[in-house]
């Protein structure tokens, strides 16, 4: 292992992990002082009755907690106008603290409003940037219905103002929620379709956070979990979703990879992949899936030996020793890009494998092959670019796109390589 | 216990560090000045950002630091080392001397800087982004490229920046801003 | 690699390892909105001069120092607890820093306690509140009180989440130097700390990450550091497998080599480190015969990397485990004897130890098989087990 010259890492957040997890949701708001919680989720969780069982959950217990409100209208596309409008219904209610249950969208929802209430603030925006929120916030227990963004596990919660066409982003290790709720039954009912690209999103983090400039001892061993548990339960669960303990497994895959990615950043993956969802509104794992071979694949001449380490826990010891060191990154991405053909299949063709394949529910093509300038452009101004190991400008985001849009490999004649950096002479 | 034996310490100062980064750092503001006026990829950086535009970079918790905004002309400006009084829309701040020095001797590259949590960013993200990509080209032009070469991830080849270019436009830069104009 | 049904991970500090590390207390104070800290520091620190290195490397920040205590002795007093708070109030301190050894954690923990809960020490009962911001900053004299969420203050011992600290520092400027002995003995104790988590602990893959990285930090470094212990990459990445180990024992039951040791530890005084890694090897060897438990063929990979892992037969990896360890712990014959008859402890002391522990672990075991242990460890013989 590289001893890293400096790094810093922090993961505050009380994880349960469990098929009966939610039954703990009381005693660790005891544990918080807590005992008015508010529910924050959004329609398509409550619809198929995971609020149920949380509030079921709650009832069962024995100590006094009653839930002040439940709040279940979080749009997928959430901002600043919903966070002030729960924050409002917070303390009307008198609430105390906030269980989140949902995706993405519910949890930073969730991080906003408790800034708010907690700060006692009317404006959200005096809170953005590192460093600006100075004090506790009140408890956040958060439940994720999705396996894949691991947004329990980071600090950091994404905010748009639509009025002013802006996406503010907050962090601070105070957003990190108190605790983590992993329990089978919140992902069970999700459909194949969205349980591969969530997965891969998570795959993703945990191999971008492992080959990433700011890598570190422990986000590389969360990292390695991440990927094993995935290799291990992904498919199984494609095929059997009702499968407990594969989908605890991928939940526990999605926190140790939230983990990861949240101590070490991530590269051009997201950098791309950001875009692709700005610009043509692909959802997040979906554009995640398709550009991670392409990103490991670029970074090759600088991170190739990292790669390749990702074949054991991608394929397994014992594939692993009978691949010889040199042949290894390619064989990890290899297995990525197979992965992807093997979900597409068992998804009887919903998961996309290229960019161009990418339709919407009326079958209409999400990225058209114009708008890859644009895709380009937007992606230079992501700030996950300053992690990426290798310089990536316009030129380099457009043949990469263009390679992902078409489900080509990348030309790596066309790669403008700054100084090698890989401990493996890449074989091609 | 006698509480008078453990008196109040005020940590002290290390002025040789203070005065390299408050140099290095008045060049590089006016130096960011100058190349915007000058380099046509830096003065297209500049015009995509809006037009209240003001950043600072700097080192925490008291300075130095410089502050480049954009003036009524909507061009770039140095404004001067000083934080106080002006509205910024975007702030770079390295968390302390020590980190800065290992940043602006080139000891940790920029990018190896953001890997290792030196910076703490307020504001913007995507301006950061262009800022960055500003900072690379002014350090091109400023310094001999054995130094620039350990700051970014890449140095251009001929063919994204001539010889030329960079040559002439490190003559016009540095006489900019040491002038000023 | 299956996991347990049901499991819980926490670890509330915050780690900032590396190269002027410790030039980031202002910011990360300042987190906390808080700026004038009380610091505790020893004896044994303040030979060594971590307090002048400390107090410069917060040169240009806006900090004061509220006042600087190096005077803590080798075990936390009460009485000195007590002095340290009045000391905090007079004078209007925010926060609290400790340097060195787990004497001034201790200290330091008690004193945070008896602010926030406005007890005395000895009538706290439990804790249920955020605490005042403590920092820890390793040394070569810490051990994993700096990581773990206890406290032991003239042998009352409390344990609350609330008492890991918020974040904890390696700096290069701090843990370089010491003995071979001081070496081997803070390393080996970390080992057997993260390998008995990982062994009598659930299937928990978020303090697993926390094992692997410790083991395999211990194994590539152990040797270079006890050889040279000025070399920086070495003391920085034993120094983290010590938080490491420290996080991952939090989070898991006590392992019986470390039970055992702790306890002679208390009656003969000999170092905790050594005792525990004579023992540990028995102890392995003792679990891994049970049909319950075993040890984790992973361990092996953290110990031996990828390709040596990857080359083992599967079903020869749990004795390689073993193996290895006991090869380890015979590397460093100065400084660490191969048995505990050689450590010169009384054999009485041992025997009694037995009885003692079926109570104070989680995992079942009787007095006859801990006395079995204790016995192959005292001559280090491999067919008592």
């Amino acid at each position: 292992m590289d001893t890293q010259k400096y790094y810093e890492f922090c993961t505050r957040v009380k994880t349960i992990s469990g098929h009966n997890s939610l039954e703990e949701i009381p005693q660790a708001l005891m544990d918080l002082n807590a005992k008015s919680p508010m529910i924050i989720t959004d329609k398509g969780v409550s619809a198929v009755g995971l609020i149920q069982l949380v509030q079921d959950a709650i009832k069962k217990s024995k100590n006094k907690i009653e839930i002040k409100v439940i709040f279940d209208d979080v749009p997928a596309d959430s901002d600043i106008t919903t966070v002030n409008e729960i924050a409002k219904l917070y303390k009307e209610k008198g609430c105390d603290s906030i269980i989140t249950v949902g995706g993405g969208s519910p949890m930073d929802t969730a991080k906003g409003v408790n800034i708010l209430v907690s700060e006692d603030a009317d404006d959200l925006m005096q809170f953005t940037g590192a460093g600006a929120i100075k004090r506790r916030l009140n408890p956040l227990i958060a439940i994720p219905t999705t396996s894949g963004t691991g947004s329990e596990m980071t600090l950091v919660a994404v905010i748009a103002d639509h009025s002013k066409n802006k996406k503010m982003a907050f962090t601070s290790y105070f957003l990190l929620p108190d605790v983590a709720i992993l329990d089978s039954r919140m992902t069970l009912t999700l459909p194949d379709f969205l349980t591969a690209p969530t997965a891969m999103d998570a795959l993703t983090h945990a191999c971008e956070a492992y080959t990433c400039l700011a890598k570190n001892p422990l986000s590389d061993s969360a990292a390695l979990f991440a990927i094993e548990l995935i290799r291990d339960n992904l498919l199984n669960v494609i095929k059997k979703p009702k499968d407990a303990n594969g989908r605890l497994a991928l939940a526990n895959a999605s926190a140790l990879a939230g983990i990861a990615f949240s101590n070490s950043m991530v590269g051009m993956v997201h950098t791309i992949g950001h875009a692709i969802g700005g610009v043509c509104h692909v959802p997040h794992g979906v554009a995640m899936s398709i550009l991670l071979p392409y990103g490991l694949e670029y970074n090759l001449h600088k991170t190739g030996h990292l790669t390749g380490e990702l074949l054991l826990p991608l394929a397994g010891s014992e594939k692993f020793a009978a691949i010889p060191k040199e042949l290894r990154p390619l064989k990890s991405i290899e297995i990525i890009r197979q992965l992807n053909e093997d979900l597409h299949k068992a998804t009887g063709g919903r998961h996309s494998r290229f960019l161009s394949e990418v339709r919407n529910r009326e079958g209409t093509q999400m990225i058209p092959k114009d708008k890859i300038r644009d895709i380009a452009l937007t992606a230079q101004n992501d700030g996950s670019i300053f992690y990426n190991p290798e310089e990536l400008d316009l030129e380099d985001l457009i043949m990469v796109i263009e390679a992902a849009w078409e489900g080509v490999p990348i030309d790596r004649k066309k790669i403008k390589m700054s100084k090698e950096t890989s401990k493996v002479k890449i074989k091609i | 216990m006698r509480i008078e034996n453990y008196p109040e310490i005020i940590p002290g100062k290390n002025p040789f560090k203070k005065i390299y980064l408050a140099i290095f750092l008045w060049i590089t503001g006016r130096a960011i000045q100058a190349a915007a006026r000058t380099d046509r990829v830096v003065k297209k950086e500049f015009e995509m950002l809006p037009d209240d535009f003001m950043l600072y970079l700097g080192v925490s918790p008291n300075g130095p630091g410089f502050v480049v905004g954009k003036d009524s002309n909507g061009k770039a400006k140095y404004m001067g080392a000083k934080l106080k009084g002006k509205s910024i829309t975007l702030k770079m701040i390295i968390k302390n001397i020590e980190a800065a020095f290992l940043v602006f001797t080139f000891q940790e590259s920029t990018a190896v800087g953001f890997a290792h949590d030196r910076f703490m960013v307020s504001g913007n993200l995507d301006e950061a982004c262009r800022i960055g990509r500003v900072l690379d080209i002014v350090e091109i032009y400023l310094l001999p490229k054995i130094i620039t070469k350990l700051a970014v991830k890449r140095y251009p080849n001929w063919k994204q920046m001539s010889p030329i270019r960079k040559h002439v436009g490190r003559v016009i830069i540095y006489t900019r801003a040491i002038l000023g104009f | 690699m299956k996991l347990t049904e049901q499991f819980k991970f926490f670890n509330q500090a915050k780690i900032i390892s590396g190269n002027k590390g410790l030039n980031n207390i202002p910011v990360e104070l300042d987190d906390y909105n808080a700026s004038k800290p009380l610091i505790i520091t020893d004896k044994k620190s303040v030979e060594k001069k971590f307090d002048k290195i400390f107090i410069k490397a917060l040169s240009d920040s806006n900090l004061i120092i509220g006042a600087l205590y190096g005077s803590v002795s080798n075990e936390a007093k009460i009485a000195e607890v007590r002095e340290l708070v009045d000391l905090y109030i007079a004078r209007g301190c925010d926060s609290i820093i400790a340097i060195g050894s787990e004497s001034s954690m201790n200290t330091a923990k008690a004193v945070n306690l008896m602010l926030c809960e406005k007890k005395d020490f000895l009538e706290i009962k439990d804790v249920n509140q955020n605490l005042k911001p403590l920092i820890g900053i390793l040394t070569i004299d810490s051990r994993d009180t700096f990581t773990t969420d206890i406290v032991t203050v003239d042998a009352r011992t409390l344990q609350s989440n609330y008492l890991f600290p918020n974040v904890v520092i390696i700096d290069p400027r701090m843990v370089k130097g010491g003995s071979e002995e001081s070496v081997v003995e803070r390393s080996l104790l970390a080992l057997t700390q993260s390998i008995e988590a990982g062994t009598y602990g659930v299937n928990n893959p978020m303090n697993d990450s926390y094992i692997y990285s410790a083991n395999q930090y211990i194994y590539e470094n152990i040797k270079v550091l006890s050889k040279n212990r000025q070399e920086t990459e070495a003391a920085v990445a034993i120094a983290n497998a010590v938080y490491m180990a420290g996080v991952a024992f939090s989070n898991a039951p006590t392992g019986i080599a470390y039970a055992l040791a702790k306890e002679i530890h208390k009656l003969t005084g000999e170092s905790i480190g050594k005792v525990a890694a004579i023992i540990l090897p028995h102890a392995l060897r003792w679990i891994n015969g049970k049909k319950d438990n075993g040890i984790k063929d992973k361990i092996l990979q953290s110990l031996i990397g990828i390709e040596g892992y990857a080359k083992t037969p599967s079903e020869k990896r749990s004795i390689m485990v073993i193996d290895e360890i006991e090869n380890l712990i015979k590397s460093f014959p100065k400084s660490l004897p191969s048995n505990l008859k050689d450590l010169k402890l009384q054999r009485y002391i041992l025997e009694n130890i037995a009885n003692i522990i079926p109570d104070k672990i989680e995992y079942k075991i009787t007095a006859k098989e801990c006395l079995a242990i204790i016995d192959a460890a005292w001559s280090s013989e491999k067919e008592k087990v």
